[in-house]
Formats: C-alpha cells, structure tokens, sequence
C-alpha cells in the first residue's frame, strides 16, 4: 500500500461514516486511529451521543464483525467468553464450546463499569492476546479484534471502576463531548426524518492490515523518541523532571505502553497528514487521548477537581522541544 | 540524488553551525569583556582609583570561555532539530538525517521521505537554516557597554561615609591608636593583623581586610583585657600625680581639666579634688589646694576668674613651700643620722624596698624613691608605706644657698631649681620661673608614663600662660 491509498482509505472511511455521523471529528479520528494502531478504545461520555453508532457504523463500513455487549452487574465472564455445552450427537455426549460475543471483530463493551471485575477481567487476555482460554482450552479470536468500551461519566452507583491494568490495555480513552449547535441541526435533520443512509464497504480487514503494516513503518527520528519518553517520564511523580502539578496530583505515571501508544499514533496521524515522518507536533495531538486514562490521580486531586488533561497539558508546557 | 543534495545540505548546514558557534563564542566575549571593562571603569570612577589591572584582567577572563562555548556547541542532531524549527520542516531534516546516516532509505517511506524533504529543502539556503546565526543578546551587551562607557566620565566621584574602604581604614587607625597604649605579645600580634589588613585594602581585597581587623579586635580586646589591672594602678597613682605636682606648679591645670563640664559636673569634680587633697600628705598644702578646690566648685567661675583666682592662691602657696624647705632640712637631718647609723651597722645604703627612712615632718623618702624620682606617702603608725606615688615636684633653692642635699643613688633625677641669686624669703613673680617650671613639666613627661590626656592639658596650660604673658 502506498501512502497516497493510505490517505484515500482513511479519507473515504471519514466521509462514509460521516454520512451517519454528524460532528465529533476528533472522536472519529481516534476511533480510526485505534483501528489503524491496533487498539483498543475507551469511550466516555454521556448518553445519546452516537457512541454505539458510530462503533456500529465503522465496523460496517471496514467490513468487519461486530458485538455488542452491554454489560450489567450480573454478567459472567462466559457471558462474554463462551462457554462449553453438553450436546449430544449419535447418541454420544460431549461438550462443544460455544462461543460467546467476543468472538467478532469489533467488540463495542456498552457501560463496560456497570460488570463487576470479575467479568471485565474477562477480557484482559483477550484485549492483550488477541485469544481466550476456556476450560484449559485457548481459542483465537478472529483478527483484527478491537474492544471498543463506553463508560458513562456521571453515573456511579453501582458501577465498578476499571482496574489500571485494564485501563492501560486501552490504547486510547476518548471523551465524546455534546455536538456543536451547528451540528445538532444536522443531527435533528437526519434522525427526525425519512433520512436512511446507505453505509458501503470501504475497505476490508486486509486492507486494514496493509494500512496497520505502512503506519507501522513511518520513519521516526531519535528527538522524536526522546521527546515521547520525555513525556512519559515527566507524568511519573518520582521522577525528578516532573514539574509541581505531577507531583502534588499524580499517584502513578504511565507506563512504557503509553509511550508505545504515544508512537504509534502519531505514526498514523503522520500518515494521514501526508507526512513521512513522524513530527512532534503529531505526538502533541495524540498525547491527550493516549495517556489520560494511564495517570492515577490521588484523592487531593480528585478533591480538587484536577483532570489528567490538565496535568498532560501542563507536562507538555514544560517539556522544551 | 535526492539523497547526495541532502546529504550537501545537512552537510553544510553542520559545518556553518560549527563555525557560527566559534564565531558566536567570540562574539560573546568581545560582548562581555567590552561590558566588563567599562564596569571596572565605571566603579573605579565612582569609588575607587588604581584599579587599571582588573580593567585588563577582568576582560581577558571572557575571552578564556570563548573555546569553551566552540567545544560545548550541541551535537548535529539537535542544531538540526533547531533547523527543523526554524523552517517549520516538522522533523523532516533529523529523521531524513538518521535515515542517511543509517546507510539511506530501507522501505519506501523512507525513499519518500529523504524525496520529500530534497524537494522542500531546494528553495532554501543553509545559512538561513542556521539557529541562532546571530545574537540579539550580544548586541544588548554591547550596547549597554557604550552606553556605560559614554556616561561614566561625566559622572562625580561619590564620596560617602559608608564606603568600605574608608570605614575600614577608619577601624585599622582606631585600633592602632588602641595598641599604641598597650603592650605585650597579643599588641604585636593584633599589629601584624592591623597590616594585613592594610595589605588587603590596598589590593582592595574588603573581605579578608575586615576578617583580619576582626581578628585585630579581639586580639586587642585580650591585650587590653590583660593590661587592664595595670591600667587602673596606673590611673590611681598617675591621678593622684598629676594634682599634686600640676597644683604645686601653679594649679591650674586642675582648672583645665574641668573644660568641657557642666557647671554640676564641675561641682563634682572637685570635690572629688578637694576629697583626695585632704587625705594628701602634703600637710601645708592642703589648705590651699582645699581652697583651690572650693573656688572650682563655685557656679559660673569661667578660665578667667579662676585664672586670677589661681594666680591669688599661688602667693599663698609660697609659705608652703617655705614649710616644704623646713620639711626639707628635717628630711637632711634624718638623711644624715640614718647613714651614721648606717655605718655604725656596717650596712650604708641596705635599706629593704619599702622600708622608711624617715617619717618626721609628714613626709617619708623611701628606697624606691631613688629609683623612681617618686616620694612615697607617709608610712602609718605599724611603719608601711601606703599604696600611691606622688611627684616630688621641683623645689626651690634651700635656705642659706647650700645645695639640697637628696637621698643617695637620685643623682640626676631631681630637677633642682635655681632661679637667679635667690635669697632666704625672697618672693619671684611667676614668669620669671615659668620657663623652669615648663622645662621640668617636660621632663616629667619624657621621664614618666604621662596619660595622653593630662600631657595634652598641660601643653595648653603653658600655651594658655604663654598668651597671658
């Protein structure tokens, strides 16, 4: 694949899932550089924003399976896994494992904090190994395999936080905002009327693939490199170039997937800018998204009302270029 | 061919960067030590003279960095993220640089990369890439150095109380004024220190001068600690001195002494005189020095009037002496029987220190007093000798014109007077004797450990009976 047919799939992926979706541009760009990058996402926002269409819309349009799973308190993890069931056949019983809903492409994981942890640990091999095991038993999940997660902001009765190790397995958390005036008439436009879009194909998984593999390649330089661990360092409280804010709110820093997340993702973006390279500027662009969910904030900062956007913009401010 | 021309590119964009930083290096220095030369010249117009060495030197220091700024210049990669910057290439030119400097392109985004940045890099000139090429901070210093420059001739020297220099020159004089009235090893040492410190000021080394004048101060506050008791015994007889022989000369200085009083301070000084005249020895003198004493104490009385006043006692005092020449003849007679006692014993001129040699008529001469021209006070009743000196003041030629006859071993310590063809009764107005009474006072002062003060009084009592002459 060249550059250029990167560009073009990426233009047409936007207008096609454009066609359903109105606005939130920004979301859509992380959500396809997820796809691109291998990740994972993590959707938070309110209710009624389209974030299940829009999961919805781009699997359709990248040809790719799709689940919906919307967890509650009482889901299991053979809920989301599968499970073995006795069948009988020519009078011979046996167990055949049935699979559940995450054997499918995209995996959009609906209020993912209402399961307890029991069942959203349950897609930690799946999130990381692409593969789960059942009864000693590991099966592949189909490839590409993406966990699109939404958590919903405000509610928190009876929700249970994502642990960090499987906020960290995401590669970006995605904060969906309410549209622009200007788009909400579109929006009421569009979903008020006979209005039926026709989503098409664009491409399909192997073109995805060869897109993943192009991203992949984009040269980065050394400053480039240093700059990204300068970033991660500076968001670890015990490291000494951690200006005062990280110091006084942060708990723990992120980890080195945040650094490979920050790297990736900017190669996308540099891509679909038309670039050859990976400049600092794309990692700018992506810093928020790809390591927001990876700072623990301690409880004077959550007090305090301190965001870890807040703390990300202020590490980039004190980073020199 | 993308690939040479960027390899020129980077190439010369690095070598122009290596130059500009020797080049900004010594920009650098010619700015500050041209800024540096015209503070030098600045301070030493406003406080200091001869300070021209550090004019030089001081200068000559920046230029040392100059090399050091060349070998600290930042290594390819980051002039060349600079370069990125300053041409908004979006690390085009690092990554196609590590690109090139990994053997070229290894995948096609690479070839288009190294394409990419050829392309954008052909309408531009490496020294317009270059970081930082000039200096606008260099050209500030220079500035401010011109500006220093033109203005410090046209400014007055400043001369205020608080400048180092002067306070401490002011605290090293102090000191030496100190030590000049002390002795022992701690003056010597505290000395040495005074210099240094004095060194140090000339090389306008402030700092090591005031820790040498500390460490002067204490060595003279353990001199002046240890001279202390000596001090007090010296003030006591030097005191006790000084009345009895300015009063017996002609009493005025005690008037002097009690210049710059007020009228309540006056009253107590001299009852203090009056109080120290009455336990006197001198016997006759007493009165006279106690009336002497009362007119002091009177309100109002100016130079003048006690002055005259003075001149009044003095006449008096003439009868004193006469009883101070019948003392005299009683002390000769004593003299004599105690050296034919003396030799009756075998042992002339054994006395023990201390030990009286006569006690009649009030007064006693003891075997010190041959060492020190000093006579002591009488012995009381158990015959020792009280503590205190007083002066034996010169004394009129003894009646009949023998000569006076003193204690053994006092050759050539006495002053005896002579003024003219003195007769047995005979009164001399006081100038005529003046002059001797100056020359002996002089003497006195040669010969004895005079208080400064007391030598200064007594130089103005004779300037002050100069005039009235």
């Amino acid at each position: 694949m060249t550059p250029e047919k990167f560009q073009e799939n990426f233009r047409l992926i936007k207008e096609e899932v454009g066609k359903i979706l109105v606005g939130q541009e920004d979301v859509l760009m992380g959500l396809m550089i997820c796809l691109i990058a291998r990740g994972h996402a993590l959707i938070e926002g309110l209710p009624g924003l389209g974030k299940t269409l829009m999961v919805r819309s781009l699997a359709q349009v990248l040809d790719l399976g799709f689940s919906r799973i919307q967890f509650t308190p009482d889901l299991m993890p053979a809920d989301i896994t599968g499970t073995m069931v006795l069948e009988e056949e020519s009078g011979r019983r046996s167990f055949r494992f049935q699979e559940g809903p995450i054997f499918s492409n995209v995996i959009l994981a609906d209020e993912i904090n209402r399961a307890t942890p029991k069942t959203q640990s349950a897609l930690l091999e799946a999130m990381q190994e692409g593969q789960v095991t059942i009864a000693r038993k590991t099966y592949q999940l189909p490839q590409p395999f993406y966990v699109f997660a939404t958590q919903n902001p405000i509610e928190m009765e009876g929700t249970y936080p994502l642990p960090e190790a499987q906020l960290d397995r995401f590669f970006f958390k995605i904060l969906i905002g309410y549209p622009q005036d200007f788009e909400m008439v579109e929006v009421l436009s569009r979903t008020t009327s006979v209005y039926q879009p026709d989503l098409r194909k664009v491409i399909d998984g192997s073109e995805l693939w060869e897109m993943t593999s192009l991203a992949r390649e984009v040269p980065v330089s050394r400053t480039v490199y240093e700059y990204v661990i300068n970033i991660v360092e500076s968001t670890r409280p015990q490291n000494p170039k951690s200006g005062e804010m990280v110091r006084r709110f942060v708990r723990y820093g992120s980890s080195p997937r945040g650094a490979q997340a920050l790297i990736l993702a900017a190669k996308v973006r540099a891509l679909e800018k038309g670039r050859f390279n990976v400049s600092l500027e794309d990692v700018q662009a992506v810093c928020l998204p790809a390591l927001r969910h990876r700072l623990i904030l301690n409880f004077e900062a959550q007090a305090e009302g301190i965001s870890p956007d807040l703390l990300i913009e202020d590490v980039l401010k004190r980073i020199v270029q | 061919m993308e690939k040479e021309t960027l390899k020129k590119f980077l190439c010369e964009v690095l070598s122009l960067s290596a130059r500009d930083a020797a080049l900004l290096g010594l920009k650098w220095a010619f700015a500050l030590s041209f800024l540096s030369a015209s503070l030098i010249f600045l301070i030493s117009r406003l406080f200091f003279e001869g300070l021209t060495l550090y004019f030089y030197l001081v200068p000559l220091f920046w230029f040392a960095l100059a090399p050091i700024y060349y070998l600290k210049r930042p290594d390819p990669l980051k002039v060349l993220a600079r370069v990125d910057q300053n041409l908004k290439m979006e690390e085009r030119l690092v990554t196609s640089f590590e690109v090139i400097e990994r053997n070229g392109p290894g995948s096609l985004l690479e070839s288009l990369l190294l394409k990419d940045t050829c392309e954008r890099l052909q309408a531009m000139k490496p020294r317009e890439a270059l970081p930082g090429r000039t200096s606008g901070k260099v050209f500030v210093l220079f500035l401010s150095a011109l500006i220093v420059f033109s203005v410090a001739p046209f400014l007055p020297k400043i001369e205020f109380s608080g400048a180092p220099y002067q306070e401490l020159i002011s605290q090293a004089s102090a000191i030496l004024r100190e030590l000049s009235f002390l002795a022992g090893p701690e003056k010597d040492q505290a000395y040495l220190e005074v210099l240094k410190a004095k060194k140090q000021l000339e090389a306008l080394n402030f700092k090591e001068a005031s820790v040498n004048l500390e460490e002067a101060k204490k060595l003279l506050e353990e001199a002046m600690e240890k001279d202390k008791e000596t001090l007090q015994a010296l003030e006591a007889s030097e005191e006790l001195s000084f009345l009895t022989w300015s009063i017996k000369n002609n009493s005025l200085s005690n008037l002097l002494r009690l210049e710059g009083l007020t009228s309540q301070e006056r009253k107590a000084q001299a009852e203090r005189i009056a109080e120290k005249l009455k336990n006197s020895p001198q016997g006759p003198l007493s009165a006279t020095l106690e009336e002497l004493a009362n007119s002091l104490m009177e309100d109002g009385n100016d130079l003048e009037e006690v002055g005259k006043k003075l001149l009044e006692i003095q006449s008096r005092e003439e009868s004193a002496y006469a009883s101070l020449d019948n003392l005299l003849s009683q002390l000769k007679d004593e003299r004599a029987r105690v050296e034919l006692q003396a030799k009756a014993s075998g042992a002339q001129g054994q006395l023990e220190p201390g030990q009286g040699i006569g006690t009649q008529g009030g007064l006693s001469i003891s075997k010190e007093e041959d060492q020190s021209g000093y006579i002591k006070s009488p012995p009381n009743e158990q015959g020792n000798l009280p503590q205190g000196l007083i002066y034996l003041p010169p004394l009129p030629m003894e009646g009949k014109g023998e000569p006076l006859v003193l204690p053994q071993g006092s050759e050539g310590k006495y002053q005896i007077f002579t003024p003219g063809e003195s007769q047995e009764g005979a009164f001399y107005e006081y100038r005529e004797v003046l002059f001797l009474y100056e020359k002996s006072a002089s003497e006195v002062f040669l010969r004895q450990a005079f208080p400064p003060d007391y030598e200064e009084l007594a130089k103005r009592y004779y300037q002050i009976l100069e005039g009235l002459r």
